[in-house]
């Protein structure tokens, strides 16, 4: 993937959901399992950055890369933080605010 | 070079956006100014982290221009245009969305002061160190927290350890993952999983060689450049049964 998987980066939007036993699903499962690997990948650095910062949970993840937005945010139940995530990937422009609420 | 003066003042100026705790701009693995409120230790951490990111994604054709990262008490923005970055600490309320577009009117504006950071003389600027510090290959005689166990066990064909094996491997696969990271990326990411394979100062056995070679492969962020390795690594494993 030089870019997103074309598959993914050519959809206008498209929501992923990796549950806690690491299963990605989305409209198709290969974009689900090339959106898991895309966030695997990203999310090692974003702990990493945190770790550096003295955090203790991460919230969200989010990359532009061309015309195409991804963010990634971890489920919270009761107000507790989940293994859960909620991914999307989209091509429209919106506000990074409005992506990552998307996934709220 | 000195960090350029405009630069540091219009660095500075990413401050009125009121949730700004702190800015710092790399070029490359040098940090040009650090206004993080942070110690300059966690702050050339934090540098090298967003270096091999930003390079990983880089070294295999991608380009990601912003990153965005949310935690508990504080969020973490990352802008790159090339060999420049741009790093932001904002507070949890922090307006992304406005403090994203200060940051790309920084990157903009000033342009040909960053680009010509990359003619600059390299020797005042703060190297980033390595995120931990480099073990030493060549002392693998050295291994006193090898646990040995207390009762005597019968003695397996296979563990027995191979030090010079592993350094001769270890190479290679430097050299195999060197072609689509950077050379100190790919010894970093080797250094990482042969940690997380729960080798610590010890070299990893044989018998682990493979599951090393396959974990570091699905470190690569590229599919097709995972297959390309994966299929190199295996030839590589023969000469390791």
């Amino acid at each position: 993937m030089n870019s997103l998987t074309p598959d993914i980066a050519k959809a206008q939007t498209t929501m992923f959901r990796i549950a806690g036993d690491r299963v990605a699903s989305s409209a198709t499962a290969e974009d689900a399992e090339n959106f898991r690997e895309e966030i695997d990948y990203l999310h090692y650095f974003v702990v990493r950055l945190g770790e550096d910062l003295g955090m203790h949970t991460v919230d969200y993840g989010a990359f532009i890369e061309g015309e195409s937005r991804v963010g990634f945010r971890f489920n919270k139940s009761h107000g507790v933080q989940t293994s859960e995530i909620n991914g999307i990937v989209s091509t429209a422009k919106m506000p990074m605010k409005q992506l990552l609420e998307e996934l709220l | 070079m000195p960090a350029d003066a405009s630069i540091v003042s219009a660095l500075s100026e990413l401050h009125r956006y009121g949730a700004v705790d702190g800015v710092c701009l790399l070029y490359q693995d040098f940090i040009v100014a650090n206004h993080l409120p942070i110690s300059d230790k966690k702050a050339n951490l934090i540098g090298a982290t967003v270096t091999e990111m930003c390079d990983g994604y880089q070294a295999v054709g991608r380009n990601i221009t912003e990153f965005y990262f949310g935690y508990d008490q504080c969020q973490l923005f990352v802008f790159c245009e090339g060999a420049v970055r741009l790093v932001i600490i904002l507070e949890s309320e922090a307006d992304l969305d406005q403090v994203g577009q200060g940051a790309r009117a920084f990157l903009a504006e000033n342009r040909s002061v960053l680009k010509a950071l990359s003619d600059a003389d390299l020797t005042q600027r703060i190297k980033v160190p390595a995120k931990e510090p480099e073990r030493k290959e060549s002392a693998p005689e050295e291994e006193p927290e090898k646990e040995e166990p207390s009762v005597s066990v019968a003695p397996v064909a296979e563990p027995v350890e191979k030090p010079d094996e592993w350094i001769v491997f270890r190479e290679k696969l430097h050299q195999l993952l060197s072609r689509v990271l950077g050379s100190g990326q790919s010894s970093r990411l080797i250094d990482r999983v042969v940690k997380e394979h729960g080798y610590g100062k010890r070299n990893p056995l044989q018998v682990d060689f493979e599951s090393i070679g396959n974990a570091l492969v699905e470190k690569v962020p590229n599919k097709s450049k995972r297959r390309g390795l994966q299929s190199l690594l295996t030839e590589l494993y023969k000469h390791y049964r």
